[in-house]
């Protein structure tokens, strides 16, 4: 029964980190998305919308309402950080066959009370194809998006990128930490000389493990309503 | 410093190989679709192909053999039991007497439950019975007994038992086995014709009844045998083994039941279980004498006050065991018969040849061959766990060794009883304790033993994910109506106060998903046909399975009740070799190196979910572990150590055979501190350099301790700042605080006090981590996960989520999904008896305390520190937590 029985009161108080990557400067939010404050821009991966339906579709009893629960905290992260735009690393949904008629519902209903906010999706390996609903309001941007020093793609950038810094999502990070007897698995960023990760933004995602404490990586984890460099 | 310059694949690749090296079984990442060029999709179907020839090699076909069987006429009553008692006579037996009363009772029409010591002939009281019924029946085509073990691998044997007495006794019967190990021809056969006997387990009888065509099969039914019914009494292969019998019953309402059990307490609730209010209970007075003998240390005062391996007795074992007897030695947990095996092959390499091991990882055919090994005699000395306990007699067994404590009654009676059964002669078992306190624990058992005192075996009480799967099995076999389901599952005795809401909600679940329709557009699992979906079903709706996808997702998923998630470990050419906890090769590093099947397997890598080991040579740097490694305490036992320790204190004489070498611990357990007796609870406070320790011995086992010590130290921690270590045995618990701490002013009637002990305990426990832990078999019983099955085509991918991740979605959106709050309960339930903690609670306001300042731990508190600090309680947040392990690692 070791550290299972260790016993926690969790103390919400919201906590950011702002990290300086080529002269500008980034917000890693404990939403699981990180802000860019030069373009006013949030970014966000592997939403992952329509798994629970996806899952429902083979027998699998998922409530849908995982959905609600990422609308509310993306759409706190937007009026929080006033961002104009925001950009999707990929993955915004699941599968095609799990954007039923009530998920794409839901997301015109919320991307209406988000009216003045630029949607721009990069696509994933989970909706390479998909078409977009017309009320959805994307702006399309492919698969890949470079602006000035910085390349935008969903999993390994195809072109020449080898000055760019390049910000990606589709590895769900998570990372585990140890001592003292106590452990932890959060999900995290990784910021390195020239790639960060965000973190899945999804809750309902596994996730791969990354090591903590390299030299030249910096690890930042997402606990409850804190981002904590570990 | 600057990072070296690396590009962003090889960024990526260094992650994936680093966590494929490091052995992680975590959820995949979803890797980019390939796009498949035509040539490549060519080439991947021959890759596939060769690795489907390589992995299943084609087995040659099974003839049947028509066997010529005369056709079968019915007997009268009396000409049938002629029969039975000629076949008796052609083989000099004679029957005995409690199996005359079974085939009486059968006749009659009775149904009951059957109750000899092991080996006496209880398989055919109950089945010679139902074979004479079935004699004086009409011809009808179908199954007319049905013979249900628990244990796959012993249903071979039964059935060669049952084809012996049947040809001898009713030779137009055929006799059958229905496993998953049944070969296709022989299934399509069954299906074709029904042998009129059929050996089968629950899970497969549960697959029998998804056909469609299974009222056919089971219409002629007349009797059903259930084997080693105290097996599956306590858990949920037995409660998906009564809503089958429901089903039969249904079907075939005059049919009989008979359940054969070991040795139980409640042997009543046991027979309403199985064969309903109107059970008949015969027992026989066949009581085989049990002496238990212990092999003592030498020196008792150099013998360790702690420890579980046991090793120290090696040498005196080996002198003892003679490879020319066959003997059994049973331990407790997988990696001790691992030890234990590495041990005597060391000392003993030229036992190498008859000598092997036996438990429940070890590949199946492995398994196979040493229980054949046993039987033929070329393998004289078995090292083995329960999965020894059961099963068919190995006659050429003579000696019994049980190491450690047998931490029940039942159990050491069961494994005595494995020895050989001459007539009269007493099973005999010698006891090999691994610490000085054992000897205790031993000479309570036999005195447990000689006052007829053995533990119940509780039957649970209807399990939602149980139900769910039955509802979906019944979906599949044919449907049903919501009323006629209703009166069905409410003849399981597990099911009979099941409530209309919580059936409705079972059958909401598999039609619409839960409660809330919106919550579930897509779901399809189970279909209302004639009925209306919204929520009720019409009163004629039949709720069907359609989809084929959906059906062999669920024939995939029964029979997964009793696996835990392991990992398979394969040499690289892919012969298996067993398996081991995923938990355990998740934390294995590439180079890493633990005894296995009595070898050193160094670990690899992991490949397609399974682990790649290859031989090696040298030590073993980590140990295995395996989910269930720890038998739990039971309560008589527990019982019965007080007693013997309360007769110790009062100055009883030590005419235990182990009295001699328990005195001197006894002693000091005195001159240090006091001997309980029953009515008082022994206290002992102690400070050390550590800081200041609370020992108490309530002697009820490791999991009430566990739980006793985190209710005791959350409510000191509530009243005063602090934090609490607690570790935990069978004997007792101890609480260290490493700042200075006063336990004695605390010791107050409030601490010990009932009032919220459940709040408290689920304050304390953190039961959510439990529960979440629980609810990896509720999901996979009830259908949550998709069954990864190896041979399951690629397209699962997309529908891949581990249990603990969907406990925590269930859990955050439908907080009172009826499988959440079953996982909260089992998670009480099995790791912490809430109602044996409350007793314990007032047993200790109750008793006369007896506190004791200590100088140096006591014989009964030393066990205690060299536990490891099992857990903390503190009141620390998360940030907090991150914070202080960040303080860690700096420091290191």
């Amino acid at each position: 029964m070791d550290k299972n029985l260790d016993k926690s009161v969790s103390s919400p108080a919201r906590r950011i980190e702002t990290v300086t990557i080529r002269g500008e400067e980034f917000d890693l939010l404990p939403e699981r998305c990180a802000f860019r404050r030069a373009d006013q821009t949030l970014l966000a991966s592997d939403l992952h919308w329509g798994k629970a339906e996806t899952f429902q579709n083979a027998g699998l009893a998922l409530p849908s309402t995982v959905i609600e629960d990422d609308l509310a905290r993306l759409s706190f992260a937007i009026c929080t950080t006033k961002a104009e735009r925001l950009l999707i690393l990929g993955d915004l949904i699941h599968s095609a066959c799990g954007v039923t008629q009530g998920v794409k519902d839901r997301v015109s209903l919320w991307r209406k009370q988000h009216a003045n906010l630029t949607l721009q999706v990069i696509r994933g390996n989970h909706d390479r194809q998909y078409p977009w609903p017309e009320s959805w309001n994307i702006d399309d941007i492919g698969t890949e998006l470079e602006d000035g020093e910085f390349l935008f793609t969903h999993d390994e950038p195809r072109s020449n990128h080898e000055e760019k810094f390049v910000w990606m999502g589709h590895i769900h990070p998570v990372v585990h930490l140890k001592g003292g007897g106590d452990s932890l698995r959060l999900p995290c960023f990784m910021i390195e000389r020239n790639l960060g990760l965000l973190p899945a933004f999804s809750a309902f995602t596994g996730g791969m493990s990354i090591g903590a404490r390299a030299s030249g990586k910096r690890v930042f984890a997402v606990a409850d309503t804190s981002v904590i460099e570990v | 410093m600057p990072a070296p310059k690396s590009s962003i694949s090889a960024e990526i690749r260094k992650l994936k190989k680093r966590d494929e090296e490091n052995g992680v079984v975590q959820e995949p990442v979803k890797a980019p679709r390939l796009v498949r060029q035509p040539d490549a999709e060519k080439q991947w179907d021959e890759v596939r192909e060769k690795a489907r020839k390589r992995t299943t090699p084609r087995k040659p076909a099974e003839k049947f053999k028509k066997v010529l069987r005369p056709d079968h006429v019915p007997l009268n009553q009396e000409a049938a039991l002629e029969s039975a008692n000629a076949w008796f006579r052609s083989r000099n037996w004679e029957p005995f007497e409690f199996q005359q009363r079974v085939w009486t009772s059968r006749l009659n029409g009775e149904s009951g439950l059957l109750h000899v010591p092991t080996g006496a002939g209880k398989t055919y009281a109950a089945f010679i019975g139902a074979l004479i019924q079935a004699m004086t029946r009409p011809a009808k085509p179908g199954v007319r007994i049905l013979y249900i073990t628990p244990l796959k691998a012993v249903s071979r044997d039964i059935r060669l038992a049952l084809e012996a007495a049947t040809n001898g006794i009713a030779p137009a019967f055929s006799v059958e086995d229905r496993t998953g190990d049944t070969s296709q021809a022989a299934r399509a056969r069954q299906k074709l014709q029904s042998p009129e006997i059929l050996v089968t387990t629950p899970e497969s009888l549960s697959l029998l009844l998804t056909s469609t065509d299974h009222a056919k099969t089971f219409g002629a039914l007349e009797t059903v045998i259930l084997d080693e019914w105290h097996e599956l009494l306590g858990n949920k292969r037995g409660s998906l083994l009564e809503l089958a019998l429901t089903r039969l019953r249904a079907l075939r309402p005059e049919m009989a039941t008979w359940a054969l059990t070991a040795t139980i307490a409640n042997l009543q609730e046991a027979a309403v279980a199985a064969a309903g209010e109107k059970a008949v209970i015969v027992t026989a007075d066949l009581k085989r004498p049990v002496i238990i003998d212990s092999l003592l240390p030498e020196k008792i005062d150099s013998f360790p006050w702690a420890g579980h391996l046991g090793l120290r007795m090696s040498a005196k074992l080996i002198s003892w065991l003679d490879p020319a007897i066959s003997t059994l030695v049973f331990t407790n947990t997988r990696s001790q018969a691992e030890r234990w095996y590495s041990e005597l092959l060391t000392k003993k390499p030229e036992w190498a040849k008859t000598m092997a091991l036996h438990h429940g990882s070890l590949e199946r055919s492995e398994r196979e061959r040493v229980e054949a090994g046993i039987k033929d005699g070329s393998i004289t000395l078995v090292i083995a766990t329960s999965t020894l306990d059961l099963g068919v007699d190995f006659g050429p067994v003579e000696r019994v060794v049980q190491i450690g404590s047998p931490k029940g009654i039942a159990r050491l009676l069961q494994r005595a009883g494995r020895a050989s059964h001459r007539p009269g002669a007493p099973a005999r078992i010698l006891f090999v304790p691994t610490h000085a306190l054992e000897l205790i624990e031993i000479a309570s058992v036999r005195r447990a033993i000689a006052q007829s005192i053995v533990e119940a075996r509780r039957p649970i009480d209807e399990p939602l994910d149980v139900l769910v799967q039955h509802l979906v099995t019944r979906a599949l076999g044919g449907g049903f109506t919501r009323d006629e389901i209703a009166k069905e599952v409410r003849t399981a005795d597990a099911y009979k106060n099941l409530s209309d809401s919580d059936l409705d909600w079972a059958l909401l679940f598999i039609t619409q998903g839960g409660e809330s329709l919106q919550a579930y557009e897509n779901f399809r699992r189970v279909v209302i046909d004639g009925g209306e979906l919204n929520g009720t079903a019409g009163k004629n709706g039949i709720y069907k399975v359609v989809d084929a996808r959906i059906a062999r997702t669920h024939r995939m998923s029964i029979g997964t009740i009793q696996s835990d998630a392991s990992i398979k470990l394969k040499f690289q050419r892919g012969r298996e070799i067993g398996s081991v906890d995923e938990a355990f090769v998740s934390k294995l590093k590439p180079g890493d190196r633990f005894l296995f099947a009595g070898r050193i397997l160094k670990f690899r890598r992991m490949e397609n979910m399974a682990a790649i080991v290859q031989l090696a040579n040298g030590a073993a740097t980590v140990s295995p572990s395996w989910a269930g490694g720890r038998l739990p305490y039971s309560a008589p036992l527990s019982k019965a150590v007080r007693d013997t320790l309360s007769k110790y204190a009062d100055g009883e004489e030590f005419n235990d055979p182990e009295g001699g070498a328990i005195e001197p611990i006894l002693q000091a357990q005195r001159r240090l501190s006091n001997l309980p007796h029953e009515d008082e609870v022994l206290v002992e406070l102690a400070r050390t350099r550590d800081g200041d320790h609370m020992f108490v011995f309530p002697f009820e086992g490791r999991a009430l301790h566990e739980a006793l010590g985190a209710v005791l130290a959350l409510r000191l921690a509530k009243r005063t700042k602090a934090t609490f270590s607690i570790s935990t045995n069978d004997y007792g618990l101890e609480l260290l605080s490493a700042e200075e701490f006063h336990f004695m002013p605390a010791l107050d009637r409030d601490l010990i006090s009932t009032d919220n002990v459940e709040e408290d305990l689920k304050e304390a426990l953190n039961l959510t981590q439990m529960a979440r832990q629980k609810f990896r078999d509720i999901a996979r019983i009830a259908g949550l996960v998709h069954p990864g099955h190896p041979s399951a085509r690629k397209d699962a991918k997309q529908l891949q989520a581990s249990a603990g991740l969907l406990y925590d979605v269930l859990r955050r959106y439908e907080p009172n999904h009826p499988l959440i709050q079953q996982a909260e309960r089992q998670a009480m339930a099995d790791l912490v008896d809430g109602e044996r903690l409350k007793k314990t609670l007032v047993w200790l306001a109750d008793a006369k305390r007896i506190i004791n300042r200590v100088a140096r731990p006591t014989p009964l508190g030393f066990p205690l520190l060299v536990e490891r600090w099992g857990s903390r309680l503190s009141t620390e947040s998360l940030t907090d937590r991150i914070e202080r392990m960040k303080a860690q690692w700096t420091k290191i």
